[in-house]
């Protein structure tokens, strides 16, 4: 097979759009659409402080090169930060693959964790845990990446979610009817108060072309799967993965059609909604007491 | 024909094919889904559509991840 581009050999088909790709132009149409994004959605501005949340694997340490590379050019200063859950077996692999790519790329870097935080790891705390072991991990990251990012003094929170993570996470909240998170979901979430704003660059780039960008770009991440994944989550990855297979395009089409109609989704919303301040940890909240507090206090872990 | 085939982590097996069959094909009888893994054939990136020979050494890279 031949690049459609140059005629080199082809390392990738991508059928939504009928062409062959070899390793260049791959590396090429990622970043391309990697600083679309950004000047599209206009999610980094010179001058601001951003930091990016890394977890070691191929989508995180990708982003966190791409950033690194471009940081003097578009005059933003660049930060790391990383979530040590407490994972046996996969996640200390990866912070260190983390230690690497900050040390080799000189960026500062910031490592937190549940231990030192919450006073147990994920694992720990999933013996005693009423809920899945996803919204535990979920809920109490996000948490610790707005405070971590919040004492790096950044303007904005970068994450590698790629285009697969965006079409589950509209599945997700979409069967749990969760409007206000469906309606979080996009290229930029813009601060509430208490809130670091969050950027996804990566959000139209399929995964696929983001393991093969960081593979042809010799990226030393971290190949393994979270052993805790499992239930919704998974199955909603695998019924959308058997999607394009059969289907190509399907998840962009998803993405795109959403963003379509988000605006009018949102006007769905309660128009009085305001934060408040968690009585127990003085961080943003919907109600008396956040949802990070609220698991927490289930687990016994704050009074 | 025959080629060795190893899912990263896993040990590599012999599978016998029928001729020229194409990655996708391989994939297909493994009941691997195309879009969450990486194919090296003989340590090349290839993409679904490529067709193995006989004797060819296929990685199967998983890189759906979680997390």
């Amino acid at each position: 097979m031949e690049c459609s581009f140059c005629g080199r050999r082809a390392v990738y088909e991508r059928r939504y759009a009928g062409v062959f790709l070899c390793d260049r132009h791959l590396i090429k149409s990622v970043e391309h659409r990697f600083r679309l994004a950004v000047s599209k959605h206009e999610l980094i501005r010179r001058g601001e402080r951003v930091t990016v949340a890394v977890s070691g694997g191929k989508d995180s340490l990708s982003l966190l090169h791409l950033l690194a590379e471009r940081e003097d050019s578009w005059g933003f200063e660049l930060s790391a930060l990383t979530v040590d859950e407490g994972i046996s077996g996969y996640r200390e692999r990866s912070v260190e693959k983390v230690r690497k790519a900050v040390t080799e790329l000189g960026v500062e870097w910031k490592l937190v964790s549940f231990r030192e935080k919450f006073g147990k790891t994920l694992d720990e705390m999933l013996e005693h845990a009423k809920l899945g072991p996803c919204t535990y991990c979920g809920v109490l990251r996000r948490k610790l990446l707005n405070e971590g990012a919040k004492e790096l003094g950044a303007d904005k929170l970068a994450t590698a979610h790629n285009l697969d993570d965006e079409v589950q996470a509209i599945f997700l909240d979409y069967i749990r009817g969760d409007l206000q998170r469906l309606c979080r979901l996009g290229p930029k979430y813009e601060a509430r108060e208490g809130f670091v704003p969050r950027i996804k660059p990566l959000r139209e780039i399929p995964e696929k072309e983001m393991a093969l960008y960081a593979m042809l770009r010799g990226i030393d991440f971290h190949l393994g799967s979270c052993p805790h994944r499992r239930g919704i989550h998974a199955e909603i990855e695998a019924f959308l993965n058997r999607l394009e297979s059969r289907h190509p395009n399907s998840k962009l089409m998803i993405l795109k059609f959403f963003d379509r109609i988000k605006p009018k989704l949102s006007e769905l919303l309660p128009q009085d909604f305001s934060l408040q301040t968690c009585k127990l940890c003085g961080e943003p909240a919907a109600g008396e007491v956040c949802r990070s507090c609220r698991l927490l206090s289930d687990l016994g872990l704050v009074f | 024909m025959k080629v060795k085939v190893r899912v990263w982590g896993r040990d590599e097996t012999e599978l016998d094919l029928p001729e020229k069959p194409t990655v996708e094909e391989l994939l297909e009888r493994l009941g691997i889904e195309r879009e969450t893994v990486v194919v090296k054939i003989n340590d090349k990136i290839s993409p679904e559509s490529e067709r193995l020979s006989d004797g060819d050494k296929v990685l199967i890279i998983p890189i759906v991840t979680g997390g």
